[in-house]
């Protein structure tokens, strides 16, 4: 079987599609799918060997946030080389909403395309004036996988019609397999990941919140990690805090790890436009307890609370309070513990023949094709 | 010299302020009015050039992804006409014009597959692109030509002013995306007049 998978953003930036697009290519791989990935890059960009470059990401402003696409004449003429030098059997496109070579690759072409719909955003001004442009393209996909309750909602609402869900996939073990050393630091230590100079993460609700929670664990020290300047996230910390706050900036897969496997509790204040939160898997696999925003995305994965406690989104006072509870709360590594069960089915083993099996439905054959 | 010759060159030396501060003054509220004028035609002329571009994307020109990038961008340049950010959005237009339009070829290739309403749609573009240009330049030329007048030590000494803001450079890059522009003029002939006129 032959899969043309297309990612929309461009991996010069890490993001959760990109970093699903290429684990579920090199998984697939390993399944005996061949896979081809074109997404938005330049010719010198490294790159592994199964993506196809589409042209240089240009930054544009979408829906309130800058991403990394392509479009124009140069991503056309790519993405028509590619669909006719590929010859596959489904064309897989990822957020074909978003204005890239996902929806150029749809618009051109003929054979079984699928979607896999990331964003939980609905509808925008700019896709309501273009929908009669879109709507030819839209129409030709056989099949679309939501990657959370959320996104089905949303696909449901704006675009009718329904999808299956299919979670996004982690390498379990990546996390699983790193020892917790929470209390190890002697200190009561918090931690933030995600590019924390973008207000929708959350930072400023968690630096909010920290005050009441300082009083009461006089030794707290909050970790913050993710893409962006150290400079401006020490900038966002009120002076009181200064000394609880450590920004420390980009971090690699591993230290992420590490980081998770240190922390007493691992906080997601985000405030919306999340449609999964691979993160919060990522936490959960590490064995770290977790406090989150109880936007939808994040309540479904922590199953209302099973799996992790949640606060009133937006509200310092709620998180404050949660914060609290949670550190002082004896049974909160039990909690962690069977959290860390259950985001197995998250794994990759679990999550890519799914998928497979979507390719074969779509194609009308069953296991032997 | 005599109390009457001393009120004569008193007189004659304050007479002759008077003028002079009258004068400068004079000019300065015209290069103010002028200023003025060339602000809210530079608006204009942006305001144009994205309903144009969004005309173009919606009729069907420019490819799905495009047009989507075309219709955000025209309507982030459009709210941010006198905000802060103006200068910003315009630049981020244009980019999105050059990447959407590509090279020569592939507007030349654009031109060619374009119906007449398309055609027409296309040209809209190019003369609205060719109009900011203009409307850019006249509008940073009397922000420079005030600047220098309000340096003046008169202007400063004696206020002339008052609380007119300090003007500034709308600093935007306004190049359209090749061969859009039909005709390739030079911005100097018939066009200037009229403008000013």
């Amino acid at each position: 079987m032959r899969i043309g998978m297309v990612c929309p953003y461009s991996f010069d930036v890490p993001g959760g599609v990109q970093n699903h697009v290429l684990d579920l290519s090199r998984t697939l791989g390993g399944l005996g799918v061949e896979v081809s990935v074109l997404a938005p890059a330049a010719d010198d960009d490294d790159l592994p060997d199964y993506v196809t470059p589409a042209g240089r990401a240009v930054p544009v402003r979408y829906n309130g946030a800058v991403a990394r696409v392509s479009f124009g004449p140069m991503a056309m003429a790519r993405t028509r080389r590619w669909l006719r030098d590929g010859r596959f059997d489904v064309l897989h496109v990822h957020d074909p909403a978003t204005p890239s070579v996902s929806l150029v690759a749809l618009s051109l072409s003929s054979g079984v395309s699928i979607a896999t719909i990331h964003t939980s955003i609905g509808r925008s001004r700019a896709l309501a004036a273009t929908e009669s442009l879109l709507r030819p393209a839209m129409e030709k996909l056989s099949a679309r996988i939501t990657v959370s309750r959320e996104a089905h909602r949303v696909v449901e609402q704006y675009q009718g019609g329904d999808s299956v869900i299919i979670p996004n996939g982690l390498y379990v073990d990546d996390f699983d397999a790193v020892p917790r050393s929470a209390g190890t630091t002697g200190r009561t230590e918090l931690l933030f990941l995600g590019r924390f100079e973008e207000a929708r993460k959350g930072l400023p609700v968690l630096l909010g919140a920290l005050p009441p929670v300082v009083d009461r664990f006089p030794d707290l020290r909050l970790v913050v990690a993710g893409a962006g300047d150290p400079k401006v996230g020490s900038a966002m910390v009120p002076e009181g805090l200064r000394h609880h706050v450590e920004v420390v900036g980009r971090v690699s897969d591993a230290e992420r790890a590490q980081l998770l496997a240190r922390a007493d509790v691992y906080v997601a204040p985000n405030t919306g436009g999340e449609s999964f939160g691979i993160v919060l898997i990522e936490a959960m696999a590490a064995g770290a307890p977790v406090v989150a925003s109880d936007i939808r995305a994040f309540a479904d994965v922590l199953e209302n609370g099973r799996l992790g406690a949640l606060f009133a989104n937006e509200d310092p006072g709620a998180l404050a309070k949660t914060l609290i509870s949670t550190l002082e709360d004896r049974a909160r590594q039990a909690r962690a513990d069977l959290a860390r069960r259950e985001v197995r089915r998250y794994d990759w083993s679990v999550v890519a023949p799914q998928v497979v099996r979507v390719y074969e439905t779509v194609l009308g054959g069953g296991s032997v094709g | 010299m005599s109390t009457l010759e001393w009120i004569l060159v008193v007189g004659a030396v304050v007479a002759a302020i008077t003028v002079a501060l009258s004068t400068t003054a004079g000019r300065l509220d015209r290069l103010h009015i002028r200023l003025a004028t060339a602000q809210a035609s530079l608006d204009r002329q942006l305001l144009d050039r994205s309903t144009c571009l969004r005309n173009v994307a919606v009729g069907g020109v420019l490819d799905p992804a495009s047009a989507l990038v075309a219709v955000e961008a025209a309507d982030a340049s459009r709210a941010a006409i006198g905000k802060s950010d103006q200068a910003e959005r315009e630049t981020a237009l244009s980019e999105v014009m050059r990447t959407v339009f590509g090279d020569a070829e592939d507007v030349d290739a654009l031109w060619a597959a374009a119906d007449e309403p398309q055609a027409e749609l296309l040209a809209d573009l190019g003369d609205a692109c060719e109009r900011v240009q203009l409307a850019h330049r006249f509008h940073d030329d009397l922000v420079a030509r005030t600047q220098r007048m309000r340096r003046k030590r008169i202007v400063r000494w004696a206020r002339l002013a008052g609380y007119a803001p300090w003007p500034n450079r709308m600093d935007f890059d306004d190049t359209p995306p090749p061969h859009l522009v039909a005709h390739e003029r030079p911005v100097a002939s018939s066009e200037m007049g009229q403008q000013q006129g």
